[in-house]
């Protein structure tokens, strides 16, 4: 019986994805210190310009260096996909442990406050938060934040309702074990593998949705860049200036597929009765 | 049975009718309305205007009012504050329509061709076909559905001109925005099928059907797979009702005039009652769907309804 680390280190997909991770997270974090180029300089007397020495990924209408910007928007696709994670881990296991341990009554009625939001357009929401507060980046993150972690709770909750229930659980509350004790000590630490297998399958989801909002306009505001609002521009213009499609499609994507990568060799190292073949 | 199910379907009407509130008091005290433009209006005419609407009534009111008239038989969803020469109904339906059929030919063609896949590679396990179909898949799900669509577009619509650019026009204009957004669901169904058959193959009853001689095939088709299809039912419920009401990036792309931009287009212009009316449109049918998913998954796996 190998631990899930073991499963996981011998994963080759899942460590491509790992190492993967790690390079973006570098080039995006040191990147734009190491170019010279300011993503928002402009210079309209260049225009756009295939990819050259000068421009390895080319430049923009404006004549401003797309991998200054790709690097500059990775920054914050990444920052958004990682902070919509970290909101949902937290309200989704914490809501989702309550109404499983818990059980009755409270149970369904927060159950059913995940299913209103659930069911409410959440495009029609970040709209309305727009009107209220501008448009502003902190608007992609509270709406990213509200639906993030209505999926996670549900997870959580059945797995805990199943634990509650279980002989180990009722056997360390009759020993004394305080009900709160009983949930941070034996129930959910037993739930850690879909939670940790969840948790990382909804940053590249996070991310897509991210992107989706900036195309409509409706996330990140120019001169201010994130991978989506880049595709974007590049989907309209890509018919004479392809490269604006080709270099942030191709980060976002690769991203994408590492975190999936990650994701698979993690649920396979947590259950490995789907990783036996 | 049938008692648990109509349990479920009233707190479905319930979940949606706190949908309908919420929403309806989330605009109407978001700052701004439906009468501010460019052009500011003198106050009299925006009196009247708001005297017409009875927006000038007390808001606790006005939610009554618009509730007594959702309960009527047919639902008076009011007209279109924006295009007040409309009803919302007459404007919503026939954008539902075009959804509903784009959403209905997308999901079958995902269904066929993702389960298609997904036993393909299940049963070629690690072999050159898994490895290659699995491979197709991770890109499906990798790549936004706004890369897509704009490469599909022009492939086949500029530089070959099979098939017509946008505009819906004919059954042709369907096969681009369909083959676009497909592409993320044949991916999910057929990883989810090909991680069921295999997790089902090593169990006993598998097993059992092995041993009386039945051939892999048969195995695998008759045996293995209702079991591997149960998870690709409960996805289906919400994935189907995401379809339905039609994806704002792909209507954007190919200029379909679908329900998904409605919603959005209603909301920047602030037309109370178009919100309103797509909002219970979107809502009614997230919910339904989700109800119809949680009865087909008892069918095909009766042991849920005993955790339950």
């Amino acid at each position: 019986m190998r631990s899930a680390g073991a499963r996981f280190r011998r994963h080759r997909g899942a460590l491509v994805g790992v190492l993967v991770l790690v390079l973006v997270t570098m080039a995006v974090l040191l990147g734009p210190a190491l170019l010279d180029r300011p993503p928002e300089r402009q210079d309209l007397a260049l225009g756009p310009t295939a990819p050259s020495f000068a421009h390895p990924f080319g430049t923009d209408y404006e004549g401003r260096d797309l991998l200054a910007r790709v690097l500059a928007g990775g920054r914050i696709s990444l920052l958004v996909g990682l902070v919509a994670t970290l909101v949902s881990l937290v309200i989704g296991v914490v809501w989702g442990a309550v109404a499983g341990f818990v059980g009755g009554r409270l149970d369904r009625l927060m159950m059913r406050i995940v299913d209103v939001l659930y069911g409410l357009p959440y495009m029609f929401f970040v709209i309305i938060l727009m009107v209220w507060f501008g448009r502003s980046l902190v608007n992609v993150f509270i709406g990213l934040g509200a639906i993030s972690w209505l999926t996670m709770a549900r997870i959580v909750r059945a797995e805990v309702a199943g634990l509650a229930g279980r002989d180990f659980v009722l056997a360390s509350r009759l020993a004394g074990v305080s009900p709160l004790g009983a949930l941070l000590r034996h129930v959910l630490p037993n739930a850690a593998g879909p939670i940790i297998v969840y948790g990382t399958l909804t940053v590249p989801r996070v991310m897509i949705e991210e992107s989706f909002l900036s195309f409509l306009g409706l996330g990140v505001q120019p001169p201010a860049a994130s991978w989506g609002s880049l595709l974007a521009e590049g989907a309209s213009l890509f018919r004479e200036y392809p490269w604006l499609l080709f270099f942030p499609a191709l980060l976002l994507s690769a991203t994408l597929l590492a975190l999936n990568f990650v994701g698979d060799g993690l649920r396979e190292s947590f259950d490995p009765g789907e990783a036996r073949r | 049975m049938i008692r648990g199910f109509l349990v479920r379907l009233g707190e479905g009407a319930l979940t949606l009718l706190v949908i309908v509130s919420l929403s309806f008091f989330m605009q109407r005290l978001a700052p701004g309305g439906p009468f501010d433009h460019e052009r500011e209006l003198p106050p009299e005419t925006r009196r009247a205007l708001e005297a017409e609407w009875g927006l000038d009534r007390p808001l606790g009111e006005q939610f009554l009012g618009y509730l007594g008239g959702i309960f009527r038989l047919p639902p008076d969803l009011k007209r279109s504050m924006t295009r007040p020469d409309f009803g919302v109904t007459e404007l919503i339906a026939p954008r539902l329509a075009v959804s509903l059929s784009l959403g209905l030919v997308v999901l079958l063609f995902s269904l066929v061709l993702g389960i298609g896949l997904g036993a393909l590679a299940a049963a070629r396990r690690n072999g050159f076909l898994d490895h290659a179909v699995m491979a197709l898949a991770l890109l499906g799900l990798a790549l936004p559905n706004f890369v897509i669509g704009p490469l599909l577009k022009w492939v086949f619509a500029i530089e070959l001109g099979w098939l017509p650019e946008s505009r819906w026009v004919s059954p042709a204009s369907m096969v681009l925005p369909v083959l676009a957004t497909s592409a993320l669901y044949v991916a999910i169904i057929a990883r989810m099928v090909r991680s069921g058959l295999v997790a089902a193959l090593g169990q006993d009853f598998v097993r059992a059907a092995r041993a009386r001689g039945f051939s892999e095939r048969r195995v695998l088709l008759v045996h293995a797979l209702p079991a591997a299809l149960a998870p690709v039912i409960a996805w289906l419920g919400p994935a189907a009702a995401g379809l339905a009401v039609g994806s704002v990036v792909i209507e954007r792309v190919f200029d379909i005039p679908g329900l998904g931009n409605t919603l959005i287009d209603a909301a920047f212009n602030r037309d109370y009652t178009m919100v309103m009316g797509a909002v219970i449109v979107y809502s009614a049918i997230l919910i339904a769907l989700n109800l119809l998913a949680d009865l087909l998954l008892l069918r095909v796996d009766p042991r849920i309804g005993e955790r339950r």
